[in-house]
């Protein structure tokens, strides 16, 4: 007997296959904008041309843990926000408490800056400030002061704790932003940022920056597939009641 | 070269680890089990780089009297302490957990409390004029929430008063699914952004 989990993960591969298909063709199927994204655009532009630097706080989400799918938009997110920032020759501060998280990182950001950064740099502006969630938000509240951070993105899989690396920024008079797949960050998040990106939006951040194929063609899967399982849902709750 | 390799090794490894979760042959069982125990290792290597070069930053900070170095100096001695303390008595040790337990409860319910008060100066933020629609029921809905875990809801046994605090269960037990639906089949695609976009040479 095949888990029907199993179904869902080969049918999401099909559609953004064929939905990638589409893309290349010239085919481009329109998406919903999310107006926050709009405003985090400027703000990004608004940093560059001032030549300022933006923190990226990835959180702790191990690649090994349930939680990989949220660091992997993170870093997404992450490499976007640093090629955007080569305009303004002002690379963002990089941070993660997880240890296989901080090598990916690195690699994204050395990455995302053509390989033509030197190491030192690279130490420089990628961080990892704890190990505990408590003490690698009160390493990045620290790495945040004496630079001229002037917006936070909050990505990754984060804890509530987050709220004070977030009000630590907005004394700064940073902009701040961000989502997180722990649903007591977001409600944090919600409160305190700016821009809150809740739910499937945070996945969708990286499409904010540019148009990307292959991005496009998983929102329109997430799209087919959240029908699907909202059909399935309510056929259920139907059929549960004919039940009865 | 390398980003053959790459597109090549990336799905290879995911096509193993899944057989792995979902089909329980011995064969497939054995192939996964030691793919994963290189990648528990590897991850385990990752942290001790992640350590050294946290202790790197304190370390530079403080040689050069860069702002907050007292800090650093401080967390190099408590590390060094903590450390040489975990080898000596070994992290099983009673006296060793609870002095641990000793410093970093008070510490992380200090800093809990912190951003409670925070959070209560957020809320209070949202009160201006001109809040928008989306503040307001933020600000109503924590407000009742609030109010209804507090216990103290007058004629709570009657049947009225039931279905509205009934209500008041339902409502963020759907949202949070919502939201907990999204979440899934945004990792879910993001897992797949990761293995396919290797292969397509995509930036």
């Amino acid at each position: 007997m095949i888990d029907p989990a199993l179904y869902l993960i080969l049918l999401a591969g099909l559609l953004m296959g064929y939905f990638y298909l589409l893309e290349s063709r010239g085919r481009q199927r329109h998406y919903r904008i999310v107006p926050s994204f709009a405003r985090l655009r400027r703000a990004v532009a608004i940093l560059i041309e001032n030549g300022q630097s933006a923190q990226v706080a990835l959180g702790q989400g191990s690649i090994l843990a349930p939680q990989a799918g949220s660091s992997l938009a993170a870093l997404e997110t992450l490499a976007g926000l640093s090629r955007l920032c080569l305009a303004g020759d002002s690379p963002p501060l990089a941070s993660s408490g997880d240890g296989s998280l901080y090598l990916l990182v690195m690699e994204t950001w050395r990455m995302s800056q053509g390989f033509r950064t030197s190491a030192k740099k690279i130490n420089r502006q990628v961080t990892f400030p704890g190990v505990s969630p408590f003490s690698y938000i009160a390493g990045a509240m620290l790495a945040q002061q004496g630079e001229d951070v002037a917006m936070s993105l909050i990505t990754g899989s984060q804890g509530p704790e987050v709220g004070l690396l977030v009000e630590a920024a907005e004394r700064n008079r940073a902009f701040t932003g961000g989502g997180s797949d722990h649903l007591l960050a977001q409600a944090v998040l919600v409160g305190t940022t700016r821009l809150a990106f809740t739910g499937e939006e945070y996945f969708a951040l990286n499409a904010g920056w540019k148009r990307d194929r292959l991005h496009a063609a998983s929102l329109h899967t997430q799209d087919v597939l959240r029908l699907l399982i909202i059909s399935a849902i309510l056929l259920g709750g139907i059929l549960t009641l004919v039940g009865k | 070269m390398r980003s053959r390799i790459l597109a090549i090794l990336t799905p290879l490894a995911a096509v193993l680890l899944l057989a792995g979760v979902f089909w329980q042959l011995p064969v497939v069982q054995a192939v996964s089990g030691s793919l994963l125990g290189w990648i528990i290792t590897l991850a385990g290597v990752a942290g001790l780089i992640g350590i050294g070069s946290l202790l790197a930053s304190h370390t530079r900070r403080v040689a050069k009297g860069q702002k907050g170095w007292f800090f650093s100096l401080i967390a190099l001695l408590s590390f060094s302490a903590i450390f040489t303390l975990g080898l000596v008595l070994t992290p099983a040790d009673a006296f060793y957990t609870s002095l641990i337990a000793a410093i970093l409860v008070p510490i992380e319910t200090s800093l809990l409390a912190l951003l409670v008060v925070s959070l209560i100066a957020a809320l209070i933020r949202m009160l201006r004029p001109g809040m928008d629609l989306h503040s307001a029921l933020f600000f109503f809905s924590a407000v009742v929430f609030l109010w209804a875990a507090t216990g103290f809801v007058p004629f709570e046994r009657s049947p009225g008063i039931q279905i509205i605090l009934t209500l008041f269960n339902t409502i963020p037990l759907g949202g949070a699914r919502g939201l907990l639906l999204g979440i899934g089949l945004g990792s879910l695609m993001a897992g797949w952004r990761a293995l396919i976009r290797p292969s397509l040479g995509e930036p």
